[in-house]
């Protein structure tokens, strides 16, 4: 009885670390599609409404997305707590400090920094034109990010699997 | 000593970086400072009764001057591309930032200005004991339409204001169309200086627009434009000529006969809309208000 118990817990452990590289790479396709909706958002408001950056963040904050809430959420606070700091620095340091948790890969949130350079600082047309062109590097890097899901991630998940039957295998 | 602490200097400075604006919060009255003028390469200045007076802090950088400028602007240059055509971004609270430095033009027009070189912060103040010096002018029947006139930075806007205030308060309606965001100050909708409890507000439209939709939408008893400075503004005044919507509008002059001389205004006084205006000047370090009545024949000349 002890023996299958056991076999049991080596086998779920295996197969759950295979599963959690396969969900990293899941939820690192997520958070691509989350910021893609949200440059697209904020080039929106810009050309259409003229709204100001700070407002927008705002909105983005309290979006249905966690990944949005989570990253906007944390640029909202540290741009209400840290007057003295640019909004370009504060974006990067926003970024870089919430990646992980929000699973953006460090390819997209390197693209997503680059965005700092053109936000707020020039006119509608010319801050969409820059936008457009993060986007369209960001789409590029989440369809890499896909096509490794499909690729390893399944990888990852047999991988998994047969870890655990071959340790059992062992064992036994 | 315990400095007195000027509401409207302290939000008006806080579109300075943090440690300028630390130090200007610590200046000694506050409350009679009218303008702050930042000079690149210059310590800072205020003006006060008209006067410039210099004061002993480190010159401004030209760094400093571009973060100013994208501090008022929210980080959003995006938001005020208009206004910084024509050289200004208004701050929350109605304070204007005048900016001044080298204009990038397209097809002869403005389109931004890139290496600014000098700014000047202009704040903006209720001043609600001016009602009493209004009151007998306003009058206690209907609107009548008055120009305000004086030359740039003795108070038009303020005086235009309270007339709209008093004149509100008196249960007529009043319509303000505030292209500048400095006569009201809208914030989410709620003008930050007190209008009156009768006043309508159209923010940040041009002038001729504003009237058109005002007059068809507000049905108004006075109609009030801060700042006839182009003519486009004299086609918005025409729209409410002798259709029983009094005008009250601001212009820059120093008395009637500059603003005689003067091609736009003369085609502005030939509408025969204002039969009188008040001339704002300084007496010594006061500012002292007289109103002028005028003949038709005169407007008109």
């Amino acid at each position: 009885m002890l023996k299958l118990i056991g076999a049991v817990m080596i086998f779920g452990s295996c197969a759950a670390l295979g599963l959690s590289a396969r969900q990293s790479l899941r939820r690192r396709v997520a958070a691509a599609d989350a910021m893609l909706l949200a440059l697209s958002l904020i080039e929106s408001e810009i050309t259409c409404r003229r709204t100001p950056l700070p407002e927008i963040i705002g909105e983005l904050a309290e979006n249905d997305d966690p990944v949005l809430r989570l990253v906007f959420g944390g640029l909202r606070r540290r741009l209400r707590e840290q007057d003295g700091l640019s909004l370009s620095y504060l974006w990067r340091a926003n970024l870089r400090d919430c990646r992980a948790e929000a699973g953006l890969g460090a390819e997209e949130c390197d693209i997503l920094c680059t965005a700092a350079s053109y936000l707020g600082r020039y006119d509608a047309d010319e801050q969409a034109a820059g936008l457009e062109q993060v986007s369209r590097r960001l789409s590029a890097a989440r369809a890499a990010a896909d096509a490794a899901l499909h690729s390893r991630g399944r990888l990852y998940r047999t991988c998994g699997v047969a870890l655990g039957i071959l340790v059992i295998l062992v064992l036994i | 000593m315990e400095r007195k602490q000027d509401r409207a200097w302290q939000q008006a400075i806080r579109c300075l970086p943090p440690p300028r604006a630390a130090a200007l919060a610590a200046l000694d009255g506050q409350d009679g400072i009218e303008e702050l003028r930042l000079r690149a390469g210059l310590p800072p200045s205020v003006r006060r009764a008209g006067r410039e007076e210099g004061l002993a802090m480190p010159p401004v950088t030209a760094e400093e001057l571009r973060d100013t400028l994208s501090r008022a602007a929210r980080w959003s240059v995006h938001s005020h591309t208009d206004s910084l055509r024509n050289g200004f971004v208004t701050l929350a609270g109605g304070h204007r930032l005048g900016v001044c430095g080298q204009a990038a033009t397209e097809n002869g027009q403005v389109a931004a200005i890139r290496g600014v070189s000098s700014l000047n912060l202009r704040v903006a103040r209720q001043h609600p004991a001016l009602a009493a010096q209004i009151a007998p002018w306003a009058g206690t029947g209907a609107p009548q339409s008055a120009l305000l006139v004086s030359p740039p930075g003795l108070g038009k806007t303020t005086l235009l204001r309270e007339w709209v205030r008093l004149i509100s308060d008196r249960g007529y309606p009043v319509a303000v169309a505030d292209e500048r965001s400095e006569v009201a100050a809208l914030a989410d909708g709620a003008p930050q200086f007190a209008v009156g409890r009768c006043t309508d507000v159209l923010d940040g439209c041009a002038k001729k627009q504003a009237a058109l939709m005002l007059l068809k939408t507000m049905s108004p008893a006075l109609l009030a434009f801060d700042e006839i400075t182009a003519p486009a503004d004299v086609e918005a005044v025409s729209l409410c000529a002798h259709c029983g919507v009094a005008v009250l509008a601001t212009a820059h002059a120093a008395d009637a006969d500059g603003l005689r001389r003067r091609p736009l205004y003369r085609r502005l006084l030939a509408l025969g809309v204002f039969r009188r205006a008040v001339f704002i000047g300084w007496k010594g370090k006061e500012r002292v208000y007289r109103m002028e009545e005028w003949e038709e024949s005169i407007c008109s000349s």
